[in-house]
């Protein structure tokens, strides 16, 4: 919206409350994960916020959506399901859960749904998913911009995450991303997720997905 | 450019209203307000703001966000526009297929209006607008390039392809600039098709024989 000068000046004040980071820091601060969590946080401000390549990031404004939360789901159960109906476990599924990403310093994010293979996590873990998760699931959000899901999708390949599910329920279709190639997949309602290497024969249907 | 109307005036003035300012135009009024093209066109704007706004299904939307196209952006879209040009418009001759428009106004609503956009890149038929029109393309183009920038929301990227397609735009490109992709969306077909850098960008039946790799294009 645009603004006179005048509504600016009577207005600045309660604006900036706005943007991100409570804590009337420099925006452009590169901050480590112990920083960041050492934060204090305004306790009135409902907002998830992830720190990405050192940046501070909002998650969500108003929350996931009941679409974002039915295909977290749907993905999570599944691969839940697959990854520990045998007698051996393939590895954790997580839904939500915080994680560092292992080896920089600069990242705590929140996938949507992410796995760790068998043997990867420490036992008995405190705090956040200390290692990069061998898939990612993101649903991406209407409110989301292409830079934020870019940077994310970034700082997972940094990390060495082998596969990356981004989900756009909007335009029902999913891209994949995988580690040892530049290429990427589109998948399109007709397609299927594919768990590759990372977990062998998993399959899901996208269409299955996109049906709410 | 904007719009500042005495009821916005007046609202920001009031406490409880003033974190909304963030938001859009439509601040003051009505959030909810769709308008028409013709109400959209006739708004007073705000001379000191140079932003641009478009009008996508009724909602009035910031083009870019704040800070206006990057370099890379408006690199991409000339190349479009020449190659297209080169191609269909002038650089065919007699057999000039259409006109070629950068950052050509357009109304695509029908009957009533209640979208006006500004594509990056498009591309109107021969024999489709009436000779000497004047104001923004009176016909939904038959191509149109979007650019999308970082700071797109993929809410706005999506409404404005949905719009396009219900104003029966023949063949969209989207262009996604940092991840050096395009899907193309051609109407009646569900299925989109995703191209890479080794890939080409096709004219379909809109522009029957027109190729386009995107390696050149994001050199």
């Amino acid at each position: 919206m645009a603004i006179t000068e005048e509504l600016v000046q009577t207005v600045a004040p309660e604006t900036q409350i706005e943007p991100q980071i409570s804590v009337g820091e420099a925006i452009e601060k590169l901050y480590t994960v112990e920083e960041f969590l050492a934060l204090e946080w305004d306790n009135d401000d409902e907002t998830v916020y992830e720190l990405i390549g050192g940046r501070i990031v909002p998650k969500e404004k108003p929350g996931p959506s009941a679409v974002h939360s039915r295909i977290a789901n749907k993905i999570g159960s599944r691969l839940e399901v697959f990854a520990n109906e045998g007698e051996t476990s393939l590895g954790q599924v997580f839904n939500g859960g915080a994680c560092t990403l292992g080896r920089t310093d600069k990242d705590y994010v929140i996938p949507d749904v992410s796995f760790v293979a068998e043997g990867r996590m420490p036992k008995r873990p405190s705090g956040p998913i200390p290692v990069a998760p061998d898939l990612v699931v993101e649903i991406n959000s209407p409110s989301d911009t292409v830079e934020r899901i870019h940077n994310k999708i970034e700082a997972y390949r940094l990390n060495g995450v082998r596969l990356v599910w981004s989900i756009y329920p909007l335009g029902d279709y999913i891209i994949v991303h995988r580690l040892d190639t530049p290429k990427l997949l589109l998948l399109w309602l007709e397609d299927e997720l594919d768990g590759e290497a990372v977990l062998p024969g998993f399959k899901l249907k996208v269409s299955a997905l996109f049906q709410y | 450019m904007s719009i500042v109307t005495e009821e916005l005036v007046q609202v920001v003035a009031t406490p409880e209203i003033e974190l909304e300012l963030e938001t859009e135009i439509n601040a003051g009024e009505d959030p909810e307000k769709l308008y028409t093209v013709e109400e959209f066109l006739a708004l007073e704007w705000d001379d000191d703001d140079d932003e641009e706004y478009e009008l996508i299904q009724g909602r009035i939307v910031p083009r870019r966000e704040k800070i206006g196209p990057s370099g890379k952006h408006s690199r991409i879209s000339t190349k479009i526009a020449y190659y297209l040009e080169a191609y269909a418009g002038l650089g065919a001759g007699e057999q000039q297929l259409g006109e070629v428009y950068t950052e050509g106004p357009c109304n695509l609503g029908r009957p009533k209006g209640s979208s006006y956009v500004v594509p990056d890149v498009c591309f109107v038929a021969a024999g489709r607008t009436p000779a000497n029109f004047s104001g923004p393309i009176p016909v939904a183009p038959d191509l149109v390039v979007e650019i999308n920038s970082p700071s797109d929301t993929l809410e706005n990227i999506h409404t404005k392809i949905e719009s396009y397609l219900a104003a029966g735009v023949g063949l969209i490109w989207s262009v996604y600039l940092l991840d050096k992709y395009v899907i193309m969306y051609r109407l009646g077909e569900s299925r989109r098709l995703f191209l890479e850098l080794e890939d080409e960008l096709d004219g379909s039946t809109v522009i029957p024989g027109f190729k386009l790799k995107l390696n050149a294009l994001f050199d």
